[in-house]
C-alpha cells in the first residue's frame, strides 16, 4: 500500500515538475531552451549520488550485521543508481551537443561520472556472478570503496575548472540562481527522489521474494 | 506548441528518454514482482494440495481386506 502511494505521488510530482520546467521556467539568456535540460539532469545526478550513499550505508550495515535485509537494500539501490547514472550521462550528453558542440568530452566531471557508472556496474556484476554469501560480502566492500568516487564527481568541477559548469545550487554554487529556478529544481528533485524511493521499494520486494 | 527555440528538439528528446527509461524500468520491475507473487501463490497452492489426505474407495487401502 505504501509503495503504491509513493508510486502515485512520484508520478504526480514528476508531472508537476514537467509543467514547471516547460511552462514556468524561463529560457536562459545564453543557453536558450537547452538550459531546461538542467532541470532534470541535475536532480537525476543528485538522486544517483543518493542511491550510492544508500548502497554505502547498506554495505556497512551488512558487513557489521550480516542481515540479508541490508544486502537486499544495497542491491536494489545499486541497480536503481545505475539507471539514474545512465540517465545523467545521456541527458548530459544531449545538453552538451548544442552547448559545447560535442556529445562527449573527457572532462573531469564526465570522466569521473563514467568511472562511477562502471564501478556500480561492477558492483551489480559481482552480485550476479559470485556465490550468494561471498558475493554479497564482496559487493558490500565494492559498494563502500566505490562511494569514494561520489564526492570526487561532485567536487571535480570545483577542483579542475574545465568545460562542465560549476554547481548551480548548493554550498559550492558561485552565484545563487533566481527563486523561480530554485523552486522548479527543488520540485524536480523531490519528484525524482520519490521515483527513486518507489523503484527501490519494488526492487527490494523482488529481492526479498526471490530468496523465499 | 511549447514555443521552444532551435534547441527544443534536444530538450524534448532528453525528457522523452528520461520518461521512457524510468517508466520502462518501473513496468519491468512491476511485471517481475507480479510474476514472483504468482509463482509463490502457485507453489503454496501445490503444497497445500500435496499435504491434503487423499480419499480412497479401495477396500484393501481402507483396511477392510485382511
Amino acid at each position: 500500500m505504501a509503495t503504491r502511494i509513493i508510486g502515485i505521488s512520484s508520478a504526480l510530482l514528476l508531472a508537476v515538475s514537467a509543467y514547471g520546467m516547460f511552462f514556468l521556467a524561463r529560457p536562459d539568456r545564453v543557453q536558450g531552451d537547452a538550459a531546461r535540460i538542467v532541470y532534470f539532469h541535475v536532480p537525476i545526478a543528485w538522486v544517483a549520488f543518493l542511491a550510492f550513499f544508500v548502497v554505502f550505508c547498506a554495505s556497512v550495515a551488512y558487513l557489521r550485521t550480516s542481515n540479508p535485509r541490508w544486502d537486499h537494500l544495497g542491491r536494489a539501490s545499486g541497480e536503481v543508481g545505475v539507471v539514474f547514472t545512465s540517465l545523467a550521462l545521456i541527458t548530459g550528453a544531449i545538453w552538451g551537443y548544442p552547448i559545447w558542440g560535442t556529445w562527449w568530452s573527457w572532462d573531469p566531471k564526465l570522466t569521473t561520472t563514467l568511472i562511477l557508472w562502471f564501478l556500480y556496474l561492477a558492483y551489480l556484476m559481482v552480485r550476479s556472478y559470485a556465490e550468494p554469501p561471498r558475493g554479497a560480502r564482496y559487493a558490500a566492500i565494492l559498494g563502500i570503496v566505490g562511494f569514494v568516487d561520489v564526492p570526487i564527481v561532485y567536487l571535480s568541477s570545483y577542483w579542475w575548472r574545465t568545460l562542465h559548469p560549476q554547481p548551480v545550487i548548493g554550498p559550492l554554487a558561485e552565484q545563487q540562481p533566481s527563486t523561480s529556478i530554485i523552486w522548479v529544481l527543488l520540485v524536480s528533485l523531490v519528484a525524482f527522489t520519490a521515483a527513486y524511493a518507489f523503484l527501490v521499494r519494488v526492487r527490494s520486494d523482488i529481492e526479498r521474494l526471490s530468496t523465499i | 506548441m511549447l514555443g521552444l527555440d532551435q534547441n527544443g528538439g534536444y530538450v524534448l528528446s532528453a525528457f522523452a528518454i528520461t520518461v521512457l527509461v524510468l517508466g520502462g524500468y518501473a513496468l519491468y520491475l512491476r511485471s517481475r514482482l507480479l510474476g514472483l507473487r504468482r509463482r509463490i501463490q502457485h507453489t503454496d497452492a501445490m503444497q497445500m494440495t500435496a499435504d491434503q489426505p487423499t480419499m480412497t474407495t479401495s477396500p484393501s487401502e481402507r483396511g477392510l481386506v485382511p
